[in-house]
């Protein structure tokens, strides 16, 4: 899947001929590898230990399993092809695993306390080389043991790659559900894995483009109760909710800035959709754009300095980018796409190296990731009606939404390996994802 | 003799501090009392005149007496002095002519004592002219010995040249002939050696032959080897998402004949625990690694490096 993979190069040094000084003992062959396989991890999960009379509260191995193997770079060894399932350090038998190539185990258990409360204990063995990566214990209540899982997720992706988790953060979402000629609307914030699902708002006209606060508490959302298109910001902890923007026309794509002051958001006010930045304390409006063209979808870079947006000011809708300074735009807008006829709602990686957008390739509208530096452009999803497309935080994985049998549905993708997988949901139709910031 | 000669020096000692003893007490004695004079003072001015005459005839006749008794004492001195003057004299002869006999008697020892003196001397000569004259002789008689030695000394070093002489010549010609067979050892061995190295060079030539072949066959056979060891290993290396261009980590790993990795050490680190521990199950995933059928071809087996390199 990944473009830029190398031509299969290696070479071999016969060290002993170059060294032709040196003594009998450093006269060792040298094999130089230069390349290995782009796969998933092996890791086996055994389900967690747990003594209690009824069946365990939790299926904590599986949500693990299924967190890593979302995120592309971990293959679980299936749950029937266990050879064994220890519950302790003492029970591992290494040799039986690596018979079975599986590089890395997770094994655990899970005790009742109290009433409702639980002691969560896991270890993160090498396989090959017999040794503990990692070791904990957690205590907690029945509703954190999902929450205690995707901890566990993290800690071992964090091993195991070097980077951060994001099993723990949080994903936004819009649904729409139709209850006879009714169509209701409703926000909701769920766990990364889509599970634990708590709806913050309800409305029976269409909700849209919801976006976290840096500080991951508000979400700004466009809500069209009013009748038309008005840009909200509502607490999620509390509900609170305030109107931001309300001006004639539409106004639509909120984005925060990267410090949680300003707003940048789209709006027609003046006729014609531009780009806008609203100063959340002293209400002070900038006009960013001021094309014929439609300019929207603004998503600000990391650090502040400048906004990419959608602009068909080119004929085709492609993505510019424009930097901002403290009285507004700061020179002109300069295209960033192109590739393709179409891409549109781009945003940033949280290191500000790449774009995600949406891409149209043969037709089909696909999520794709550009790296700001050469260009280069991955085509990470395999879809035909890709949409609203935002980075985990750690930026190696990407959400958006995508149609499946005439509903809206959540799917994860893996930047480096293009795997992808869709999020469960008991609801129908899902749409308009948004990746929290970092718990 | 010594013991006489403190007897005597006892006995004059004895004597002498008898006479010194009874000088001194003689001499204690010496001074005469003084006369012992009885008077009464009476003032003149209450004498009368009568009284007075008669007190001066008195005084006169007691005056006189006192002369005479006075003249009679000094006369008994001078009486006395003489006598001590005497015997005084006496003494002084007494002791001169003790003196005189005490010198004779002392110089008849001088002359006794170097009299012995002088025949002691005259002994010691005699003794040391006969001993010189020993010495001498038997000098003269080691210096005949001497001389009769050197000449036998001589004769036996002569008798023992001739041998040696001799003995040499005799060795001389052994070893001749000893020469003249190995010699013909030599020779007989030089030919055979000829022949054998004609011999051995021709073999080392169809050895060395036969070694480039087993050389070129060797490294050929290393190099697939290598090859298929780096391609399994290289099947097995999952490289980490975060592997960046520039990374490399170097492993040495030890095997057992049958190419099971027995230990893994990291030579070089990348940096990246996750870029090490990719490689390091990458080589432990390969194992058994495909080892040829003499694996002690491989130089440096049981030991092999792997460096891996993005």
């Amino acid at each position: 899947m990944k473009s830029n993979s190398l031509p299969s190069l290696f070479r071999i040094v016969l060290l002993p001929w170059l060294l032709c000084t040196a003594t009998a003992a450093q006269a060792v062959l040298t094999i130089e590898i230069t390349q290995g396989v782009r796969g998933a991890l092996p890791i086996a999960i055994v389900p967690f230990g747990w003594d209690g009379q009824s069946k365990a509260p939790e299926a904590l191995a599986r949500i693990i399993g299924a967190d890593l193997a979302r995120s592309g770079y971990f293959s679980p060894l299936p749950e029937a092809d266990l050879p064994s399932r220890p519950h302790d350090a003492d029970g591992v038998r290494f040799a039986d695993w690596r018979m079975l190539r599986v590089e890395n185990l997770v094994i655990g258990k899970l005790e009742l306390l109290g009433p409702d409360s639980y002691q969560i204990k896991f270890h993160l063995f090498d396989v090959y080389r017999g040794k503990s990566l990692a070791g904990y214990s957690f205590r907690t209540n029945r509703r954190g043991l999902r929450r205690v899982a995707h901890q566990i997720s993290d800690i071992v992706y964090e091993k195991l790659t070097g980077r951060k988790g994001v099993f723990s953060s949080s994903i936004a979402y819009v649904t729409a559900t139709r209850k006879g000629d009714e169509i209701s609307y409703a926000l909701s914030v769920a766990d990364a894995d889509g599970h634990n699902e708590q709806v913050i708002l309800e409305a029976s006209q269409p909700l849209m483009s919801p976006a976290w606060s840096p500080d991951g508490k508000r979400l700004a959302y466009v809500s069209f109760e009013s009748g038309r298109s008005a840009i909200y910001i509502q607490n999620v902890e509390t509900a609170q909710r305030t109107r931001i923007v309300d001006f004639k026309g539409i106004n639509s794509a909120p984005a925060w800035s990267p410090d949680g002051r300003k707003l940048a958001f789209t709006s027609s006010k003046a006729g014609n959709a531009d780009i806008y930045v609203l100063d959340l304390e002293s209400r002070k409006l900038v006009r960013i754009t001021s094309s014929r063209a439609i300019d929207t979808e603004a998503a600000w870079s990391p650090d502040g300095s400048s906004l990419v947006f959608t602009s068909d000011r080119g004929g085709s809708p492609q993505i510019y980018q424009i930097a901002i300074g403290p009285d507004g735009a700061e020179g002109k807008a300069r295209r960033l796409t192109y590739e393709g006829s179409y891409n549109a709602r781009a945003s940033f990686s949280a290191d500000g190296s790449r774009l995600v957008m949406v891409h149209r390739s043969e037709g089909r509208f696909q999520i794709a990731v550009m790296e700001l530096k050469g260009g280069q452009f991955t085509i990470i999803s395999d879809t035909r009606l890709g949409e609203s497309p935002s980075f985990a935080p750690n930026g190696d994985m990407v959400l958006y939404a995508t149609e499946a049998g005439n509903k809206g549905v959540l799917e994860a993708a893996s930047v480096e390996s293009g795997t992808h997988q869709r999020l469960d949901f008991a609801r129908g139709d899902v749409r308009e994802p948004a990746w929290s910031p970092m718990p | 003799m010594a013991r006489y000669w403190l007897i005597a020096l006892a006995l004059h000692g004895i004597l002498f501090t008898v006479l010194l003893v009874r000088f001194d007490w003689w001499e204690s004695e010496a001074p005469g009392s003084p006369p012992a004079i009885q008077a009464t003072i009476v003032d003149e001015a209450q004498l009368s005149r009568p009284e007075k005459r008669l007190a001066e005839a008195q005084a006169e006749q007691e005056r006189r007496n006192i002369e005479e008794q006075r003249s009679k004492q000094e006369l008994e001195m001078k009486r006395r002095q003489e006598a001590e003057k005497r015997r005084q004299e006496a003494e002084k002869e007494r002791k001169r002519a003790e003196e005189e006999q005490r010198r004779k008697i002392e110089e008849q020892r001088e002359r006794e004592r170097a009299e012995r003196q002088r025949r002691i001397e005259q002994e010691k000569e005699a003794r040391r002219k006969a001993e010189e004259q020993r010495r001498q002789e038997a000098e003269r008689r080691r210096r005949e010995e001497e001389r009769k030695r050197m000449e036998e000394e001589k004769k036996r070093k002569a008798e023992e040249e001739a041998r040696r002489k001799k003995l040499e010549q005799e060795k001389r010609e052994r070893e001749e002939a000893e020469r003249k067979r190995v010699e013909a050892e030599k020779r007989r061995a030089a030919e055979l050696k000829r022949r054998e190295e004609a011999l051995r060079s021709q073999l080392a030539a169809e050895e060395q032959y036969l070694e480039g072949e087993v050389q070129r066959k060797n490294q050929a056979l290393i190099k697939r080897y290598m090859k298929r060891i780096e391609s399994k290993v290289k099947s097995r290396w999952l490289e980490p998402p975060a592997a960046r261009s520039g990374m490399s980590c170097i492993l040495r790993i030890r095997l057992s004949p049958s190419g099971e990795v027995l230990v893994v050490a990291t030579v070089k680190s990348s940096g990246d625990p996750v870029f090490d521990r990719s490689v390091e199950n990458a080589v432990r995933k390969a194992s058994p690694l495909p080892l040829p059928p003499d694996p002690a071809v491989l130089p440096g087996f049981p030991e092999l490096n792997f460096n891996f390199k993005k």
